[in-house]
């Protein structure tokens, strides 16, 4: 049972008591303590000023009764806090954007909304959070205690609801009554339809500090180059903004600033911005959306530069054909190589994942790869098989010409590796000929390498298509997915499990038509101030004027 | 209250006596008819020492008749001499329950203050009295004379018993009855007269003689040290009054003892009578001493 947010005849009726049961206080005699004394000859005067209050006298001290009067309602109202009659038969609908876009500022709309829940009539106001599905938090005449356990342990993701219809769903409820819609948060509502609503609906926005000034990311992303060029790469980015000017974006490449090649307009307050041929070379990508630039949306661009591979003299020419036909594969020294392939046993190139032929004699598996602790788990070899193209292989035909079991196996070491058997190579064994060869080699090479394809939209709430392992997010803590795709919950640098940098930027789902121009407010409105804390401030105040009063005598 | 008694080892501590012989004490005038002593009279006549001339009138006592001045102015004249007397001092001592309440009670120092007086009176050959009062006055001792009645003083003032409530105008109206010769009447009390300074005044409207308070006082007198809400109950009276003490309430105790405090003062200035204030907590004799200026005090 909880006195809180009790209605004002309750408040009324306690105050009501207070006053009786005060009174009644006022009445009863002091309880003195007695001292004999040798004449009570001078203390007539002074008692005279000081009568002792007594139940069936005259009632003396209106004054002291009222102040005291006043501090205990004051102590009862923080206690009880009544229900404001302002607002009364008005319903208030709060709109709790759970999206990915509130990545990193839900706390503080969740606090911001429970500051302006404070202050409005329990029986009048629902709360519903919006995310992925409509999750109501608060039912009129629920407690707000419930609102900041049911907000507990969210995490803003993907936002696929429906506000409008929310909205209409929710009016049509009562149609006849005043309505406040208050959308919390970054979403927005389609313009359109907020031109339909009856004058009875009011919609607002509340959105927490460190909003985007208006500025919404749409999509944001890489792609090939415009130009066909292999080795640059494009960054698009659709943004939103409220008012007709296009905004000023300020983007960078690894601390360097680089200019939008082009700027237009696709739709009502919606820009898209292209930033052309970046070299594609794994360089961090950067976006600010705010003056200072704390707020922005990045990426890592894609890598496409040739693989210095050392290759050890004296491999089968099929191979090395193999592998000149690479474009993304350039020959190099040991010494400034990144991977190197070799017969299984010598020393070529030492450290260096490797990709390594071996007799089929000494060895099991046709196919063996070695990766790096636990970015390969139990059951994401299939994706290993899959990723290095190995599934286009015609594994029956490979043993039936072998005349042996062709198998697969992996185990993890200290360094990714690769190895085959050599008469894997030979040309009755069919495999060279196939197209699975280039292919196979092309992969492994890049695999062994650790270069992947780069994602081309990193979005906080929108899971990674192929990731595999460990994530370190930014806060530096450790995700695992345990066998899921990992799904970024904050925006800023990641790092895959072989420490790969990524970056995930907060992208607002893209909806259709314009967006309308809500009141905007960063703040609670009315009391910004904790009402209780007011209160409890006044009760001290008169508490200290009693004191001074009773020490100077004015009050008994 | 026993513990609160005075014995008379206490009035005759050899310390104290001795403190006491050093005080001498003066009045300016005497009464006449009593036996010669150090006190000057009003009466002049047969002493020894000069005083003045007067015209002769008949029915005067021709042995006063300065005959060198008849002889050489044919005027006649008489020689006045100055007559020195005894005076009657008459202790009256306040022995109400007030006077012996609480801790170092007011009454242990009446009575060594009454007992040096009367020390000082019986060394100059005065004659002593003792009256304690309360609610009535008793004679505890008859005017008497001679260094050996300082410890008879004694006894008496050790065998008084606190009793009683203070009521100045019965007890003055019980000494005027008792038909004294005029004398010094010392009034030793803490004056807490439940009816009040009013009734102090018109009790000694009757009195013809000269008048020395003694008031015996505390420091906390003026600020009592006294907190919270209390009942407070007047050990003569049995008259409770309940106080919740606030700076107020002290205050107009404060203003009420003061107002008290200046009463008795004009009191006495107007009965032309002297007061003394003598702190209970204080040795007694020494501040008799510093009130009797280097050791003797003009009434």
């Amino acid at each position: 049972m909880t006195f809180t947010g009790m209605s004002l005849l309750g408040v009324g009726l306690g105050i009501a008591a207070l006053a009786g049961a005060l009174f009644l206080l006022q009445r009863l005699r002091v309880r003195h303590q007695p001292l004999t004394v040798e004449t009570t000859l001078f203390w007539n005067d002074a008692i005279e000023e000081a009568k002792a209050r007594v139940l069936v006298k005259r009632f003396r001290h209106p004054w002291a009764y009222i102040l005291v009067l006043a501090i205990t309602s004051l102590l009862w109202i923080a206690f009880a806090r009544p229900e404001l009659s302002a607002g009364a038969g008005m319903r208030h609908l709060f709109l709790l954007d759970g999206s990915s876009a509130m990545a990193g500022r839900f706390d503080e709309a969740v606090e911001m909304l429970e500051g302006e829940l404070r202050v409005l009539p329990s029986s009048s106001r629902t709360v519903i959070l919006c995310g992925d599905v409509p999750r109501t938090l608060l039912l009129p005449g629920e407690n707000l205690l419930l609102f900041e356990a049911r907000c507990e342990d969210y995490v803003p993701g993907p936002g696929r609801v429906d506000f409008e219809a929310l909205v209409e769903s929710y009016r049509d409820e009562d149609p006849d009554s005043r309505l406040v819609v208050t959308i919390v948060g970054d979403a927005s509502l389609d313009a359109a339809f907020v031109k339909t609503l009856p004058d009875t609906v009011t919609v607002r926005r509340l959105t927490p500090p460190g909003a985007l000034d208006g500025m919404r990311v749409l999509a944001f992303g890489q792609g090939p180059a415009e130009s066909g060029r292999m080795d640059r790469v494009d960054v698009l980015a659709t943004v939103r903004v409220a008012g007709g000017e296009a905004p000023a974006l300020r983007a960078t490449l690894n601390g360097q600033s680089v200019e939008a090649v082009a700027g237009w307009r696709a739709a009502d307050g919606v820009w898209e911005f292209r930033w052309k041929d970046l070299p594609a070379e794994g360089g961090r990508f950067r976006v600010a959306l705010s003056p200072s630039g704390e707020v922005f949306v990045g990426l890592v661009l894609a890598d496409l530069r040739p693989l210095p591979v050392a290759v050890e003299p004296g491999l089968p020419d099929v191979l090395l054909r193999a592998l000149d036909a690479d474009p993304e594969v350039a020959m190099a020294d040991p010494s400034s190589a990144v991977l190197v392939v070799r017969w299984q046993g010598s020393g070529f190139g030492g450290e260096l994942p490797a990709f390594e032929l071996g007799s089929a004699a000494g060895t099991e598996d046709a196919f063996y790869f070695e990766y790096i602790g636990s970015e390969l788990e139990t059951g994401r070899l299939r994706d290993l098989v899959e990723d290095l193209g190995l599934d286009t292989v015609d594994g029956p035909g490979l043993a039936e010409r072998l005349e042996r079991t062709v198998t697969i196996g992996a185990s993890p070491g200290p360094r990714r590796g690769a190895r085959i058997w050599r008469e894997l190579l030979d040309e009755k064994a069919g495999f060279t000929g196939s197209a699975a060869f280039p292919v196979f080699i092309a992969r492994s090479l890049r695999w062994l390498a650790a270069r992947r394809e780069e994602p081309r939209r990193v979005a906080v709430g929108e899971p990674l298509l192929k990731t595999s392992g460990p994530v370190t997010v930014p806060s530096g803590e450790e995700r695992d997915p345990v066998g899921d795709l990992f799904t970024p919950r904050r925006p800023g640098r990641h790092a895959d499990a072989t420490g790969r940098p990524f970056e995930a930027s907060v992208l607002e789902p893209i909806r259709g038509g314009g967006a309308a121009d809500l009141v905007t407010s960063t703040k609670n409105r009315g009391w910004s101030w904790d009402a209780v804390s007011v209160v409890l401030l006044t009760a001290l105040g008169l508490l200290a004027t009693e004191w001074i009063f009773l020490r100077r005598g004015s009050m008994p | 209250m026993s513990s609160n008694r005075l014995t008379l080892r206490d009035l005759a501590d050899p310390d104290f006596l001795a403190a006491v012989s050093r005080l001498q004490l003066f009045v300016r005038r005497v009464a006449r008819g009593g036996m010669p002593a150090e006190q000057r009279s009003l009466h002049l006549g047969g002493g020894m020492e000069f005083r003045d001339f007067r015209p002769y009138t008949p029915g005067d006592d021709f042995r006063a008749i300065d005959w060198n001045i008849y002889r050489r102015l044919g005027r006649v004249v008489l020689k006045l001499f100055e007559e020195l007397e005894d005076l009657p001092f008459y202790l009256a001592v306040d022995i109400s329950k007030s006077m012996f309440q609480g801790e170092n009670p007011r009454g242990h120092a009446a009575l060594k203050a009454a007992f040096a007086l009367a020390s000082v009176a019986l060394q100059q050959h005065d004659k002593v009295a003792v009256f304690p009062f309360s609610d009535d006055l008793e004679i505890a001792m008859r005017p008497s004379s001679g260094h050996g009645k300082q410890m008879r003083v004694a006894q008496v003032l050790a065998d008084l018993r606190p009793k009683g409530r203070t009521d100045f105008e019965r007890s003055m109206r019980r000494l005027n009855g008792l038909g004294l010769r005029r004398g010094l009447l010392v009034l030793i009390s803490d004056f807490f007269d439940a009816a009040g300074l009013e009734a102090i005044e018109r009790a000694l409207k009757g009195v013809r003689h000269r008048l020395l308070f003694i008031q015996l006082v505390r420091a906390d007198d003026a600020r009592p040290g006294l907190e919270g809400d209390l009942r407070l109950l007047d050990c003569e009276t049995g008259q409770a009054r309940d106080v919740s003490l606030t700076p107020s309430v002290r205050a107009a105790y404060e203003a009420s003892y003061r107002r008290f405090q200046e009463g008795l003062l004009k009191l006495a200035q107007s009965r032309r009578a002297g007061l003394l204030r003598l702190d209970v907590d204080e040795p007694v004799v020494d501040q008799i001493a510093s009130l009797l200026a280097d050791g003797v005090h003009a009434l």
